[in-house]
């Protein structure tokens, strides 16, 4: 019987508890960050969309990380893609460290962590991965050669073929290689190869500018690789890019110090204990650093609205710590959807009309998210707009296909819904909805008979007006002119007049409750009612409807304990927020419209 | 075996080959005769030139097979055959074929087989003349957008095959925005192309040199925004314009560009300098689109009474033209070539022949920017009888930007008739007689590249010849820092 030595058995465990880690990192924590990714792109089996990646250095990465990437549809996929992706970045290193005298299982875990990092930011897309991944798999080739005419030979051919690869990743291999050279194969032939693959480095991505792509000068030699990237991508691509020359640097100098041939970190206690410290201490710094978990609660809200699960949004929302314009803006969409928007809006955080709509930004975030209101409204043509910029800004994503094909449907542009439809044909997961929605260019009769778009078709405006989208105003009166009947228009305006406070415009809309059908009056209103009632001695409250005692009797309990305050506001505020926190009493007196809004969500 | 006799085996082996390949491609002799071919795109009864690309169509009724049969009066054509309903005809047998036929008819019989019968589509007809079109064209790719733009550029595509090559990409400038590009009489060699947002400036290529300048100075607007190249080489006639967008909320109807301001200057590429003529620039109302007439006698431009933007849909253009006397650099007296206001309908784009006989325009119900109004058409302006004529190259959306070939037999126009929103090019043969033939859609190597494509066609202007600056020296150009034009008033 083969005895499995004791090491071996001790470095399975830890590369297991690792990799089990990193896939329990991706598939519980960041599911929704994986989805979101997917989300922001749309890998298409088309051959013009795949030429299109050869416009650019290091475009086959891209579009192997696009091909990879579509599979996160699935969080579960995605996270053991992304496990895979980090097994292979452990025995890459591993094997490279080997061959030049350190052995040391830390070390391999080191580029696995930085790499969990850097995947944890949506702004580093997987191709990126991808990158370190084939650098490494090609300097791990070029230093197994021992014969140097071979390894020469490997080192130059395998550097122009990864240009075109993936660029600025053939830069860092052909980096690492001559670095290599240089510490560990000393000789002439060694020089050599230094002198051709500087050279080359140089004069490859030149050629490839002059008479390939049409690129920046400077990108020849960056692209894939942008480095307008934000500061959390960079705080961890720059050491990841360093990790590994400086590991070739330091194992040399020491050797050179110590007179030794190698390092050996095997797994004696003292070892163990001092790496277990520092791999420990750098899963804390990943995830006090790295990891997001605001912006993955707010992705997991917008994944919720994307399945229509208003009922999980709303507590979700209540989970959010703090004001995030975004998550305001979704809880009121899921608080008109789930009916409760005139009851119980007030019983979510609230900040002015930043809350119902975005404001318009040419940027890419705004228009993803903010055509979604528009769209639930009815009006129309502003949710084509919406996701036609977002389809600019982002680039072809699944999100603003399908509403831009179903806007057109809902305008009875068909040939438009069509060509939309014909790019969700050629992907893998969404060319069911595609077939589905199909079904309504064959038969345009089944769009009125249609559930959801038979019900924007019954919005359709009948009077045009040009639109005037600003943080007072979406045009919401205009939609109550087309369509008086536009019940999410109507309780959007008086969302709007209540959290702007401004109790006139709300007392002059109060009328259309009988023509939209309530049975009663929603308690926010009966609030303002009661309020506007006090303030001004003006019953207005419409025929038929009357306001209840317990909201009187509640506003007489509010008023008491207010004039207990004795104008101390802050103390008034304290007395009430327990019991009346979740009133529009409460929000007029002591709210201060969109002050506490993170104007700027970090998903964008 | 000696090696003769393997060589003879071989040759026969080919012919074989050879006439069992050809035996294939004959017309199905029990074919059943079926209507009309449904193709894609409608190319039937149309009239093409002489250089064309080949035609390439997509037919849209399915069955197991299909083949399809070329061939004019005077000789046999080709045949070509297909399981999917694209037709790809190799460029060279096309070549020869339209040689065959100028100056007569191209025929094209459709067969396709299903359920194991063989159907035959009634001919299409299809008239080959001898008047070449010039053999470039430019235009502007870019998603038909609101307010974003992502990627764009400026092609030129070589008429006589499916060469396209780009002139300038703006992935190459930081995401700028490129446009306007405009030319001195069809020629590639003197043309001019706006860099906005970043790296800001109007690039000049005109005699062997490139350059890049600002026209914004302090007297003016805005920089130069629509350009006019007189016919001479020098002179430059711009709109200057402010410009506001907004976005209707009917369905059908997207997006509103008005302007709030605008005047004409005339710029003088020798020298940098942009001159204000008094004659325009009053401030009751907007000039905007100027076209030289072919001698370079004339401006014509449409002007509108000035209105408060929110009344846009009451801003209607009229057409005017002006003399230039090129010796003073002055302008004559305005006159009214078309009153369109005071018949409820505005004027924009006036393209004139190159014989100077006739101008193009687009018509529409108010405003200017007519290709965002599905109401506007072409319309023909006989410069010498004064009469108007709709012709029969309009669909039920918008007409728009317009160019006339070098020779005045040909007018390429923009529409968006295939979707009301992405932009295609049609060409219409404009006879000696002044009638416009059925236009065509620019033919494509894939067929079904249109349905597909997610970019407009902008501005289609035509050119004789390639233009030969490569990319990366325009778009060094367009980094550079741009030179301010001087600034010159003219007295009356």
């Amino acid at each position: 019987m083969k005895i499995v030595p004791v090491n071996s058995i001790l470095r399975i465990i830890v590369l297991s508890v690792s990799l089990t880690g990193l896939f329990l990192y991706f598939g519980v924590f960041n599911r929704f960050h994986l989805s979101y990714l997917e989300q922001n792109q749309l890998f298409r089996y088309n051959a013009d969309y795949l030429s299109d990646f050869f416009s650019v250095p290091g475009g086959l990465i891209t579009l192997a990380g696009s091909f990879l990437t579509q599979f996160f549809h699935f969080p579960w996929a995605g996270a053991i893609i992304l496990t895979l992706i980090g097994a292979l970045i452990i025995v890459l290193s591993q094997f490279i460290f080997r061959k030049t005298g350190l052995h040391g299982i830390l070390f391999s875990l080191i580029p696995l962590l930085l790499l969990a990092a850097l995947q944890s930011n949506h702004n580093h897309p997987v191709f990126l991965s991808l990158g370190w991944i084939i650098s490494l798999a090609c300097v791990a080739a070029f230093i197994s050669i021992e014969n140097n005419r071979l390894r020469f030979w490997f080192g130059i051919v395998s550097f122009v073929l990864l240009y075109f690869v993936a660029g600025f990743f053939s830069i860092l291999t052909i980096g690492l290689e001559i670095l290599y050279e240089l510490l560990y194969k000393k000789g002439i032939r060694g020089y050599r190869f230094m002198v051709a693959a500087i050279f080359l480095s140089f004069i490859i991505p030149l050629l490839g500018w002059k008479y390939i792509y049409l690129i920046p000068v400077s990108q020849a030699w960056l692209l894939p690789v942008s480095l307008s990237s934000p500061a959390p991508v960079k705080a961890f691509f720059y050491p990841m890019l360093l990790y590994f020359p400086l590991v070739l640097l330091l194992t040399f100098t020491g050797k050179q110090i110590l007179k030794k041939t190698g390092f050996n970190f095997s797994w004696k206690w003292q070892y163990m204990i001092s790496g277990a410290a520092v791999y420990f201490l750098s899963i804390f710094m990943l995830i006090h650093f790295a990891y997001d978990r605001k912006n993955e609660l707010f992705l997991s809200i917008d994944f919720s609205y994307q399945s229509s699960d208003w009922e999980k949004v709303l507590d979700l929302s209540n989970k959010y710590p703090g004001n995030n314009q975004l998550v305001l803006y979704f809880t009121n969409i899921a608080l008109y959807k789930s009916g409760n928007m005139a009851d119980k809006m007030f019983q979510y955080r609230q900040s002015g009309t930043g809350g119902l709509w975005l404001e318009w930004k040419r940027n890419e975030t705004a228009p993803f998210f903010g055509g979604e209101v528009f769209y639930h409204l009815g009006y129309n043509n502003e949710a084509f707009r919406w996701a036609f910029e977002a389809m600019e800004a982002k680039g072809l994503n699944p999100r603003s296909l399908k509403r831009l094909a179903a806007t057109s449907l809902i305008n009875g542009n068909y040939a438009l819904a069509g060509k939309y439809l014909n790019y969700l044909d050629q992907t893998l997961f969404y060319r069911k909805w595609a077939k589905d929605e199909r079904r309504f260019l064959m038969d345009t009769t089944l769009i009125n008979r249609d559930n959801e778009l038979g019900e924007k078709r019954k919005f359709l405006l009948k009077n045009d007006f040009i639109a005037d989208i600003n943080v007072n105003n979406i045009g919401l009166n205009q939609l109550l002119v087309n369509h008086p009947e536009n019940r999410m228009a109507f309780e959007y305006l008086m969302a709007s007049c209540l959290l702007k406070k401004d109790l006139n415009a709300f007392a002059a809309n109060i009328y259309r409750l009988n023509d939209l059908g309530y049975e009663k009056i929603p308690t926010h209103y009966e609030e303002a009612l009661v309020l506007y009632q006090g303030l001004t001695k003006n019953n207005i409250v419409p025929a038929g409807f009357q306001i209840s005692n317990t909201t009187r009797e509640r506003f007489r309990n509010y008023a008491h304990i207010f004039a207990a305050s004795r104008n101390n506001m802050d103390k008034a505020a304290h007395a009430l927020s327990v019991d009346f926190g979740n009133t529009f009493w409460f929000y007029m007196q002591f709210a201060s419209e969109g002050s506490q809004s993170e104007r700027n969500s970090k998903t964008g | 075996m000696d090696r003769l006799t393997i060589k003879r085996f071989i040759f026969a082996a080919g012919v074989l080959t050879l006439m069992a390949s050809s035996c294939k491609n004959i017309a199905p002799g029990q074919a059943i005769p079926s209507g009309k071919a449904n193709i894609y795109p409608d190319y039937v009864n149309v009239t093409i030139p002489v250089n064309i690309a080949p035609l390439n169509f997509n037919i849209v009724d399915s069955a197991e097979k299909y083949l399809v049969h070329f061939h004019g009066n005077k000789g046999d054509g080709f045949f070509i055959t297909s399981d999917n309903g694209k037709i790809v005809i190799p460029e060279r047998k096309w070549k020869g074929l339209l040689r065959q036929s100028s100056g007569s008819d191209l025929l094209v019989d459709v067969y396709f087989r299903r359920d194991g019968q063989w159907f035959r589509n009634e001919s299409i007809i299809n008239r080959v003349v001898p008047d070449s079109i010039d053999s470039h064209l430019v235009y502007r790719l870019i998603e038909p957008g609101f307010e974003t733009w992502n990627k764009m550029g400026i092609y030129q595509r070589n008429l006589e095959s499916f060469h396209e090559s780009p002139v300038i990409v703006n992935e190459m400038s930081d995401g700028n925005c490129v446009n306007c590009h405009s030319f001195s009489s069809h020629s590639s060699g003197t043309m001019l192309i706006h860099s906005r947002a970043l790296h800001a400036g109007t690039i000049i290529m005109r005699k062997g040199k490139v350059s890049k300048v600002n026209t914004k100075t302090d007297s003016t607007i805005s920089a130069g925004v629509y350009p006019s190249w007189h016919p001479g080489g020098r002179y430059v006639a711009f709109s200057v314009n402010h410009i506001v967008q907004s976005f209707h909320a009917l369905p059908g109807r997207k997006v509103e560009v008005i302007d709030t301001l605008s005047d004409l200057i005339l710029y003088d590429a020798e020298n940098n300098c942009v001159i204000k003529d008094p004659v325009f620039g009053s401030p009751d109302s907007y000039e905007t689109f100027p076209s030289w007439s072919p001698d370079g006698g004339y401006l014509y431009f449409c002007s509108a009474a000035r209105h408060d933007y929110r009344e846009y849909d009451q801003i209607r253009y009229d057409l005017l033209r002006v003399s230039f006397d090129i010796s003073t650099e002055k302008f004559g007296k305005i006159d009214t070539v078309i009153s369109a206001a005071k018949n409820g309908y505005s004027v924009s784009f006036p393209r004139i022949s190159p014989d100077g006989k006739y101008l193009l325009y687009c018509k529409t119900g108010y405003g200017n920017f007519t290709i965002w109004h599905d109401d506007s058409d072409l319309v023909l302006l006989d410069l010498e009888k004064g009469t108007t004529a709709v012709p029969d190259i309009n669909s039920t959306r918008a007409e728009s930007y317009h160019t006339w070939s070098s020779g005045g037999r040909w007018v390429v126009f923009s529409s968006r008739r295939e979707d009301g929103t992405y932009t295609r090019l049609y060409f219409s043969y404009f006879d000696r007689n002044g009638v416009f033939s059925k236009p065509f859609l620019l033919p494509q190597k894939d067929p079904v590249h249109n349905i597909n494509l997610l970019k407009s066609y902008n501005i289609p202007e035509l050119v004789v010849s390639r233009i030969k600056q490569d990319p990366r020296l325009l778009n060094r150009v367009i980094r550079s820092q741009a030179e301010d034009a001087t600034f010159k008033k003219t007295k009356n």
